[in-house]
C-alpha cells in the first residue's frame, strides 16, 4: 500500500504538488490522471525517494522510501523506459540492479522470459526499439517480485500488441493481490485498466474515486432534449433549476435534471417533444469536466 | 473471482536477503562492479590512457636517445632520466580525471541514476562503493601504466646516456608518487562528476584546472601571492609527487597529503550535494 499525507513539492515559489492526500490500495489497478504539468511524475519520484518532498509525508508499506533497506523486494518502478545506459546489455542492466538488492541471476533470467526479451538478452539496450525498451523496464519492475508497482505513462509509443500486454499483465499483477499505480495520458486505455482513478491537477487531488462511479456521476442528471418550441421549454426548464445548452440543430443538453422530470414538465406544460434521451458518459468527457479549471498548457482556441 | 471477493494478498516469491549492514554493502559493491564493468567508454579511457602514456614515455625517450650526441654539455648535465620518462604523468592525469568522472556522470546523463538510487535508496552507500571500486581499480591500473611506461621508457636510453631503474631510490619514489597522483585524481573525477552530473562539464573542468590553468600561472613572477597558491594546484601537487628538480614546489609528504585534503573536501561536498538533491 502507499499512503500520502500532505504531500507538497516546491519548486522556488512554484508548487509542483500541493497537500496530497492518498492511499493506492492493494489488489486493484489505480489509475494516475491529470494534464501535463499536474505533478503525476514528482508524485512518482516522491514515492520512490527520488525526489525529496518539501513538506508531507508519503510511504510505502508504511515505510519512508529511503529507510527501506531493498527496496526493490517491497516495490518496482517503470518511470522511463530510456533511462538505461545505451552500451549495456538489457542483461547487465537487469544483473546491475538485481546485485544491489540481493536478488539472485535466476530472477533475472525469469523475468527477461516473462517480458520476452530472452533472445537480445545479451543485445546492447542502446540498440532496443521503444517497445523493447518499455518491456525491459517493466522487466525491471519485477525483478524483486514486489507487492507494489508503479508504471509511469507505460504504453506511450507502444503498438497495439504492447499496449494489449502490458494492460493483461497489469491486471494480471492487480488480480495477484499486488498495488499497481499507473499513469497515463490515455483516457480509452485508462478505461479498459483502472479500478480506480487518482486524478490530480495542478498539483492538487481532484479526485479519489472507483473508476465506474466517475462516469457515472458525470452521466448523472445529463439529459438531451429536442421540441417543437426549444426556447419555450428552456425557459420552463429553467425555472426548474436546469442548466441549459443550446446546440446549433436545436437540441436542448440540461443538465442538472433527470429525463424524468424533463419528461413530467413537458407533459404538464404541453410540450411536443420529438426526442428525449439520458447522455452517457465516458472517462474522457468526465475527465474532461473534472479537469478545465487545471490545465496548464492550454492550446490557445482559434478566434 | 468475483469483483465482492477480497483480494487475495500478494505472497512473493523471491525472499530478500537478511538486512545486516555487511550483507547490504556486499550488494551495492556487487552492484556497482557490475555496472562498471559493463561499461565500455571506462575501459576505453583505461586503454587509451595506458596507451597514450607508455607512447609519450617511448616517444620521449626515444627522441633523447637519438638527439643526445648533438646535444650541449649543459643540457646533458640536466639531463634527468626519471623527469624525462615520466613527463607523461601530467597528460595522462587527465585520462585518470575522465575515469572518475564517467564512473558516475554516464549514469546521470542515461538517466540510469534513476534505477541506481530506486535500488539503493542509502544514498552515501552508492558513493562509498564507486570510492572503494574506483581506488581499488584505479590504483592498480596506475601503478601498472607508470611502471609499464617508465620501464619502456628507460629501456630506450641506451649507450652512455643516463638511465633510471626501479631500484634506484629516486626512481621507485617518483614511480610511486605519480601512481598515487593519479589515483587521487580519479577519485577527484569521480567527486566531481557527482557535483556536476555532467559529462562534458566535469571533463572540461579537468581540462582547465589540470592543463590550461598550471599554463596560465606558471611563468608569472613569484610572488609571494604566487609562492602561496600556485603550488597548490592540483596538477602542481602531483608534480611534486614525482618531479626530482621541484623549485618553488610543495615538498612531496605535504603534496600528497594536500591532494588528499581536496579530494576528501571534494567527497564531503558530493556526499551532501547527493544526500539532500533531488535524484
Amino acid at each position: 500500500m502507499i499512503e500520502a499525507q500532505g504531500l507538497t513539492k516546491r519548486y522556488g515559489r512554484k508548487a509542483a504538488v500541493s497537500g496530497l492526500d492518498f492511499r493506492v490500495e492493494p489488489g486493484r489497478v489505480t489509475g494516475f490522471l491529470g494534464p501535463n504539468g499536474a505533478g503525476k511524475s514528482t508524485t512518482m519520484r516522491m514515492i520512490l525517494g527520488l525526489d525529496l518532498p518539501t513538506s508531507g509525508t508519503v510511504t510505502v508499506n508504511g515505510r519512508r522510501y529511503q529507510g527501506t533497506v531493498w527496496p526493490l523486494h517491497q516495490i518496482g518502478a517503470l518511470l522511463d523506459a530510456r533511462a538505461v545506459h545505451p552500451g549495456r546489455s538489457a542483461y547487465n542492466h537487469l544483473h546491475s540492479l538485481a546485485a544491489a538488492n540481493g536478488i539472485p541471476r535466476s530472477r533475472v533470467e525469469a523475468v527477461l522470459d516473462q517480458v520476452g526479451l530472452t533472445p537480445v538478452a545479451r543485445k546492447r539496450a542502446g540498440g532496443f526499439s521503444l517497445g523493447m525498451a518499455q518491456r525491459l523496464g517493466i522487466a525491471g519492475a519485477l525483478l524483486g517480485d514486489p507487492g507494489i508497482l508503479l508504471f509511469d505513462e507505460p504504453v506511450n509509443g507502444l503498438d497495439p500488441d504492447g499496449i494489449l500486454w502490458i494492460r493483461t499483465l497489469m491486471r494480471s499483477l492487480a488480480a495477484e493481490g499486488r498495488t499497481v499505480l499507473v499513469s497515463s495520458h490515455l483516457m480509452s486505455e485508462m478505461a479498459l485498466t483502472a479500478d480506480h482513478l487518482l486524478v490530480i491537477g495542478q498539483g492538487r487531488l481532484l479526485a479519489d474515486t472507483p473508476l465506474n462511479e466517475l462516469i457515472a456521476r458525470d452521466a448523472a442528471n445529463r439529459v438531451e432534449v429536442r421540441a417543437v418550441d426549444h426556447h419555450r421549454l428552456a425557459d420552463d426548464l429553467r425555472t426548474l433549476g436546469g442548466d441549459i445548452t443550446l446546440k446549433p440543430d436545436g437540441t436542448l443538453l440540461v443538465t442538472g435534471l433527470d429525463s424524468a422530470s424533463v419528461g413530467e414538465l413537458a407533459a404538464a406544460r404541453g410540450h411536443v417533444l420529438h426526442q428525449l434521451r439520458d447522455v452517457t458518459s465516458s472517462l474522457e468527457d468526465a475527465y474532461f469536466r473534472l479537469t478545465e479549471n487545471s490545465v496548464v498548457y492550454r492550446t490557445p482556441v482559434p478566434a | 473471482m468475483t469483483p465482492t471477493d477480497p483480494p487475495a494478498a500478494h505472497r512473493p516469491h523471491a525472499t530478500p536477503p537478511r538486512a545486516t549492514p555487511l550483507a547490504r554493502g556486499r550488494a551495492v559493491l556487487t552492484s556497482e562492479w557490475i555496472k562498471l564493468r559493463s561499461l565500455r567508454s571506462l575501459w576505453t579511457t583505461a586503454l587509451t590512457g595506458f596507451t597514450a602514456s607508455v607512447g609519450l614515455s617511448l616517444l620521449v625517450c626515444s627522441s633523447y636517445r637519438s638527439r643526445w650526441h648533438h646535444l650541449g654539455a649543459q643540457a646533458r648535465a640536466h639531463f634527468h632520466p626519471t623527469d624525462t620518462g615520466l613527463g607523461f604523468l601530467q597528460i595522462t592525469a587527465l585520462f585518470f580525471g575522465a575515469l572518475g568522472a564517467l564512473a558516475v556522470t554516464t549514469e546521470y546523463g542515461t538517466g540510469q541514476i534513476h534505477g541506481t538510487l530506486m535500488a539503493t535508496p542509502q544514498r552515501p552507500l552508492v558513493l562509498a562503493a564507486k570510492t572503494l571500486l574506483l581506488f581499488v581499480l584505479g590504483s592498480a591500473l596506475a601503478l601498472a601504466t607508470v611502471s609499464a611506461a617508465f620501464l619502456l621508457g628507460q629501456s630506450r636510453l641506451t649507450g652512455t646516456m643516463p638511465h633510471a631503474s626501479l631500484t634506484d631510490p629516486g626512481a621507485a619514489h617518483a614511480v610511486l608518487g605519480g601512481a598515487l597522483y593519479l589515483t587521487l585524481t580519479g577519485l577527484l573525477g569521480l567527486f566531481l562528476g557527482t557535483l556536476v552530473r555532467s559529462t562534458a562539464i566535469a571533463l572540461s573542468t579537468l581540462l582547465g584546472l589540470f592543463t590550461i590553468l598550471p599554463v596560465l600561472v606558471d611563468d608569472l613572477p613569484k610572488s609571494p601571492a604566487w609562492r602561496h597558491t600556485v603550488p597548490y594546484l592540483p596538477s602542481n601537487l602531483g608534480l611534486s609527487l614525482w618531479h626530482s628538480h621541484i623549485g618553488f614546489l610543495v615538498r612531496p609528504a605535504p603534496a600528497a597529503g594536500t591532494l588528499a585534503l581536496y579530494v576528501l573536501v571534494a567527497a564531503a561536498a558530493a556526499l551532501t550535494l547527493l544526500r539532500t538533491r533531488d535524484g
